[in-house]
């Protein structure tokens, strides 16, 4: 990542906290570039087997993915779109080419689905990977306008 | 039956930080987590990477609107959604995104020493709803004393707090 030409190495702190200043540090965390992608994928496992879990998981390809994303869905919520629940606003935006990478449980995959990749982590068998098909982003409305909660890629069927 | 905020701390040794808010990560990490209960009859995991730190951040905003009965922007829209809502409450919800579909979403109505508790779920069908989620949620919502609420929501905090206080101080050392 660069930042006004300084190059920003994804383990440093200035990088954290850039992300920090973006609000983003929960869903940097979270679906962040720099997660490793073996523990992502578990992740879609861990989220198969609580109650009512899709068993999915997802990771931003790249800093850049993430912080177009976060911009497109800011213009979202701006302009009045998006479902209002309670305080948080929930925006899907159509995903661009190499968004990231979204992880299914192969126990919840739809019967209507061809994953992009049946196997993508031979260490995680029972984990498949389908496409990307949009960013969901969550907004919390505060007295200073709305913040990023949350924002990661997803599937629709 | 009340609402209970689990903690399970880390299972292993979490990296030492320099600030709170990436305590709560390094906990969850190390394996810390946490779930809402409502007895034998509800129970929400929110584990991995994010979802210790979502119930964290949402327990500290519950508790400064238990506090000072401010609302959060925008949560009176949750009134029309639920049922029996008396007139003088104020409504807050918290939204558990580590879901990422059908996100559970939890909705209190709080009227002076009763809040009502609603477990419902962010549908994913055209408008996203909020439903009561089959697989998950409870019909009808928990009554229960608003001061064990703050009770339960302080401690919550508390516990998370003191094992981010530990790991702060061991940088720091």
């Amino acid at each position: 990542m660069l930042l006004e030409g300084e190059q920003l190495s994804s383990e440093g702190a200035r990088h954290a906290e850039v992300f920090k200043q973006l609000g983003l540090s929960h869903a940097y965390a979270g679906h962040g570039a720099g997660r490793d992608v073996l523990a992502m994928a578990n992740e879609a496992l861990q989220n198969a087997a609580k109650p009512g879990g899709a068993g999915m998981s997802s990771i931003f390809a790249t800093d850049e993915a993430m912080l177009r994303s976060l911009t497109a869905a800011q213009a979202e919520v701006a302009a009045g779109k998006g479902i209002e629940s309670g305080a948080k606003t929930l925006i899907d935006i159509p995903a661009t080419p190499n968004t990231g990478r979204v992880f299914i449980a192969r126990s919840k995959m739809p019967a209507c689905v061809t994953p992009l990749n049946e196997t993508p982590l031979t260490a995680l068998p029972d984990v498949a990977e389908v496409p990307a098909t949009h960013v969901r982003a969550l907004f919390t409305k505060t007295d200073r306008g709305f913040e990023i909660f949350d924002i990661f890629p997803g599937f629709s069927p | 039956m009340n609402l209970r905020l689990a903690y399970q701390g880390p299972s292993a040794p979490a990296t030492p930080v320099a600030d709170p808010d990436g305590a709560v990560y390094s906990l969850a990490a190390a394996g810390a987590s946490a779930a809402v209960e409502f007895g034998e009859r509800y129970r929400l995991p929110l584990d991995g990477t994010t979802g210790l730190a979502e119930l964290y951040q949402q327990v500290e905003r519950l508790l400064a609107v238990l506090r000072t009965g401010k609302p959060a922007p925008g949560d009176d829209r949750l009134r029309a959604d639920l049922p029996d809502v008396p007139a003088t409450a104020i409504m807050h919800s918290c939204h558990f995104p580590s879901y990422m579909v059908e996100m559970p979403v939890i909705a209190f109505a709080i009227d002076g020493p009763l809040t009502r508790v609603y477990t419902r779920t962010l549908s994913e069908a055209q408008g996203h709803p909020l439903v009561v989620g089959e697989k998950r949620d409870l019909a009808d919502a928990v009554v229960m004393p608003t001061a064990a609420l703050l009770d339960e929501a302080q401690t919550f905090i508390d516990r998370i707090g003191r094992d981010a206080a530990a790991l702060i101080q061991r940088r720091r050392d």
